[in-house]
């Protein structure tokens, strides 16, 4: 019953910070071959790079995956701002076909690569060091990989400890129902170690310190799993006020599970708060809306794509001209309700990216 | 071999139910083992035993169960598919859309089962008449349906249906969910289908003994390859309910479903290679998962449990039908 | 479709003539048969005979509909038999028992004795569901057993639970029951005991009476000389010899058998 998470663009964050654990899997969408994102990318085994800027060259391993765009597309644009040429993998979930894509870069000489290993760093290390010894700048997409010069990461725990923040000042000061009687579920996946628990862990923590109460917890990634577990969890205890989940997907499960039961009356939506992390696509667009039925969707702990994509050609560029750090720590927004116009923003932005 | 008596006439009777019960029991151990799991749980928490939760534990596993009959079949008659996951997500992804495109409700429903039909009749064309190796297409299917989805949907979820939609799998019908309903009444036809029609019969015989069927003039492709369009339609069928119950169609749903599928199947006595099995023993099996998700979530058993104690009654499972087999085999041993 | 298995009593008003002209058969390099001809007429008994690998079976098969042979030509009753699938064969009136039997082992007696025959219930518009009569079927079985008295324990036991000569027999009587034209047996002996043999001799000859052509095919001279009223001998894929069998026949048999002659 293992979920594909690399396949599903809907666990954005995951996907990007998971590679990892989830790099075997990745396959599954590698028949997308004619996705509409890599149509216009510039093929690997174009011509050789300009020589007076350089180039920087980017395997996602992914390519046909729904949010590549989001972070390519601003990628490409801040290499060409700042004379680079931009070349792109087209790997689609093969391993094989990745360090093929890697040696293409070696061969053309890049000046730089920024690379998300989709099948662990083991079958990416010989190119990677063959790419280092002809002097090309490495950087990891998602994790440090070997011989790499920098990194490109994400602030997971400063993130979930944001995002259980304004859980704890909605418990703190909207939550109209009982503390006493409050209880809360925390989905988790802790299959994929410490880049999950690195979010699940801060949450649990901080939510248990402030209100006294350890949540229940469930494993969930996906929609209908997330729906599942909480409709079960709530004959075990049918007034749980707070989900969070590890990623948008599980969350808005837990949604569609309490989204009935405030439209009927059977709960009140000022005792519900929901959450995830991610910043999904979805997660968003109910949050621009409101927060969907009763607005019990209020937040969303979101990793900004077009940053990202844009960092993925700065952080490169930075090292080659010997200026800045040589690890990127990405951070979460926490997107509200309290704000629908920024996840409406960030909404548009993505969209413009992806038409 | 002692027929050597005077011809006393042949009988007509079941053999009497002290004997059959027994290997009834060992064959369909899962129900059995069904029972030990409710007396566990109802012992152990008292959230377990009420009305709602049985009747939640039902409309959680009605999208395995309706998918589970008609494979089933396909594993009686010696076929496998592991495509069902997938074809679940890509007919609820065309489902969706439709419906977003704001086509009515019976047209969505129409184009979503019309693709389910569609795809089970070109993996059972491929596996039967063209007679590729099932394994081999059902797991390409698998894995291009899944990429189709993506494309498709743009890797994008659709959500917020028409009331009309949404009715069907959260409303309820004389109390009963309504999912529940379709997966009783598709049980209810495979088990007529199974014990008292030819075609159930056809099944078993291809399963048991493909030549011997062929021999008596039944076609070794005709009914596997209904009866993967059967896969395909429940497969839609499926993904309908999931979409109107989650309101929503996200390009990642029906992950896992082919799993959860077959090891329903194969936990209710069906076994690979064919022939063996009851429609009652698959339901046992279907609610056996479904009850062991349920039990360890509300003993608040940790996550990973719940994945573990799966696996364990499926290697059980095996156990038993091996265990079954071998008695069966000792005592014809004896008999002869 | 015919409803009913035989009143074993009824005899066939057709007159059947077999030909068989020319066949050829060919496994890769191997030639199963090379030009086998012979005729047969309703009455007859006759012997198919030979040793291992004469290609006795590879023949039955190409009656059966589960061989298409490489050239030549099966007529029934002078016209031309297209016997492309064991479908087409059973529909032509041919019924064979196979060397291994083809029973369905989960299934029960009457399950086996129905198969692909099965009684249907219900109006006519939903036949197509295919809903067994059950009952109807088991009294059928029952009776048809009975007729040829087969000894078996019960029409409901499945066949995995009879022993070897009760499943051999089953087998036989199936094609007995069915056969409308010709039963072709391979090896119906093979399995049983001296008591059982004589029961499938004794539904050999009911099918003679019955004007039913039968061809056997055995090792047992005794056998042969005991029904068979002609027999034809193959060897190496082609007519070694055709010969009117009488009481005295078995010597002459074995040496064409073993191309002693």
């Amino acid at each position: 019953m293992r979920k594909s998470v690399i396949a599903a663009p809907a666990v954005i964050g995951l996907v990007l910070a998971l590679a990892a654990c989830g790099g075997g899997s990745s396959s599954s969408s590698s028949s997308a071959e004619a996705a509409p994102a890599s149509s216009e990318a510039a093929p690997a085994s174009s011509e050789a790079p300009a020589t007076e800027g350089g180039s920087v060259a980017f395997s996602y391993g992914n390519e046909s995956a729904g949010i590549y765009p989001i972070v390519a597309k601003p990628a490409a644009a801040q290499a060409e701002s700042r004379g680079f040429e931009f070349l792109e993998g087209s790997a689609n979930g093969d391993c094989d076909k990745q360090v093929q894509d890697l040696e293409n870069f070696v061969t053309q000489q890049v000046s730089a690569i920024v690379v998300l290993p989709i099948c662990g760093v083991e079958p990416v290390t010989p190119v990677l060091a063959m790419a280092k010894e002809a002097g090309i700048t490495i950087v990891g997409y998602s994790q440090p990989v070997p011989s790499g010069d920098g990194a490109i990461v994400y602030q997971n725990v400063a993130g979930a400890e944001a995002l259980a923040a304004n859980a704890i000042d909605w418990y703190t000061n909207e939550f109209t129902g009982d503390k006493e009687d409050f209880s809360w579920v925390l989905y988790t996946y802790d299959q994929c170690g410490q880049p999950c628990t690195d979010r699940t862990d801060p949450i649990r923590a901080a939510i248990t310190a402030a209100t006294g109460v350890e949540p229940y917890e469930a494993e969930s990634v996906a929609e209908d799993t997330g729906q599942k577990a909480l409709e079960t969890l709530l004959q075990k205890d049918p007034s749980i006020d707070m989900v969070i989940g590890i990623n948008d997907a599980g969350a808005l499960g837990a949604y569609a599970a309490l989204a009935p039961l405030v439209k009927d009356g059977t709960r009140e939506a000022s005792e519900l708060y929901v959450a995830g992390m991610d910043g999904q696509t979805e997660a968003l667009e109910l949050i621009a809306e409101g927060g969907g039925e009763g607005g019990i969707y209020r937040a969303s702990g979101a990793l900004i794509l077009d940053d990202l994509g844009r960092a993925v050609a700065d952080l490169p560029i930075d090292i080659l001209q010997g200026q800045g750090a040589s690890t990127l720590e990405l951070p979460y927004e926490i997107v509200t309700t309290a704000d629908p116009a920024r996840a409406r923003a960030i909404v548009d932005t993505y969209n413009s990216l992806t038409q | 071999m002692s027929t050597t008596q005077a011809f006393t006439g042949v009988g007509i009777e079941a053999e009497p139910l002290r004997q059959r019960l027994p290997l009834w029991l060992l064959r369909n151990g899962i129900v059995v083992a069904l029972l030990v799991e409710i007396l566990f749980f109802w012992s152990q928490s008292e959230k377990f035993m009420t009305v709602s939760n049985i009747r939640l534990v039902f409309l959680q596993v009605a999208i395995v169960g309706i998918i589970a009959v008609p494979v089933a079949f396909l594993l009686m008659s010696g076929y496998i598919d592991f495509s069902m996951g997938s074809v679940l997500g890509f007919t609820a992804a065309i489902i969706g859309m439709t419906l977003d495109g704001g086509s009515s409700v019976l047209v969505a429903i129409g184009a979503g089962i019309l693709a389910g039909a569609a795809v089970g009749a070109l993996q059972g064309a491929m596996s039967t008449k063209l007679t590729f190796s099932p394994i081999i297409v059902t797991l390409g299917f698998f894995v291009g349906v899944q990429g189709l989805t993506f494309v498709i949907t743009d890797g994008k979820m659709r959500s917020g249906f028409p009331e009309a939609f949404t009715a069907i799998g959260q409303g309820r019908t004389l109390g009963i969910p309504n999912p529940v309903l379709i997966m009783l009444a598709v049980f209810a036809l495979g088990w007529i289908v199974h014990t008292r029609t030819r075609w159930g019969r056809y099944t078993v015989a291809l399963g048991v003994n493909a030549e011997a069927a062929h021999r008596a003039g039944i076609s070794k492709t005709r009914i596997p390859f209904w009866i993967y369009v059967a896969v395909g339609v429940a497969s839609a069928v499926a993904g309908l309910i999931a979409a109107s119950r989650l309101d929503a169609t996200p390009p990642t749903l029906g992950d896992g479903t082919e799993i959860e599928v077959l090891a329903a199947v194969l936990l209710g006595g069906v076994s690979f290679g064919g022939g063996r099995g009851s429609l009652i023993g698959v339901l046992a099996g279907v609610l056996f998962i479904g009850l062991l998700n349920n039990g360890l979530i509300l003993l608040g058993a940790p996550p990973f449990w719940v994945r573990v104690s799966s696996g364990v009654a499926l290697v059980v499972a095996a156990g038993l039908t091996a265990l079954a087999i071998y008695i069966e085999k000792k005592k014809q041993g004896t008999s002869t | 479709m015919s409803a009913t298995p035989i009143d074993t009593d009824t005899v066939a008003d057709v007159t059947t003539s077999l030909e068989v002209c020319d066949i050829v058969k060919s496994f890769g390099a191997v030639k199963a048969l090379r030009g086998v001809s012979f005729t047969a007429h309703a009455g007859e008994v006759l012997g198919l005979l030979g040793d291992n690998g004469a290609g006795k079976t590879t023949l039955v098969k190409c009656l059966a509909g589960i061989l298409a042979p490489d050239s030549g030509q099966i007529l029934i009753n002078g016209s031309r038999a297209h016997i492309t699938s064991p479908k087409a064969s059973r529909s032509l009136g041919i019924e064979t028992v196979h060397q291994d039997l083809s029973l369905i082992d989960s299934l029960d007696v009457a399950g086996n004795l129905f198969l692909n025959r099965e009684e249907i219930r219900g109006p006519k518009l939903l036949q197509w569901f295919g809903w067994m009569n059950q009952p109807q079927m088991r009294r059928d079985a029952k009776a048809t057993l009975d007729s040829l008295h087969i000894n078996i324990p019960s029409v409901r036991r499945p066949i995995q639970r009879l022993s070897g000569g009760q499943r051999q027999a089953v087998a036989v009587g199936r094609a007995v029951a069915w056969g409308q034209r010709i039963v072709i047996m391979d090896e119906p002996s093979a399995a049983l005991g001296v008591e059982q043999t004589r029961l499938v001799l004794d539904l050999i000859r009911q099918l003679q009476h019955r004007n039913i052509l039968v061809v056997l095919i055995t090792h047992n001279m005794q056998q042969v000389v005991e029904v068979c009223t002609r027999a034809v001998v193959l060897r190496h894929g082609t007519v070694a010899g055709d010969i009117a069998v009488g009481p005295e026949s078995a010597r002459d048999l074995v040496d064409l058998i073993t191309g002693a002659v």
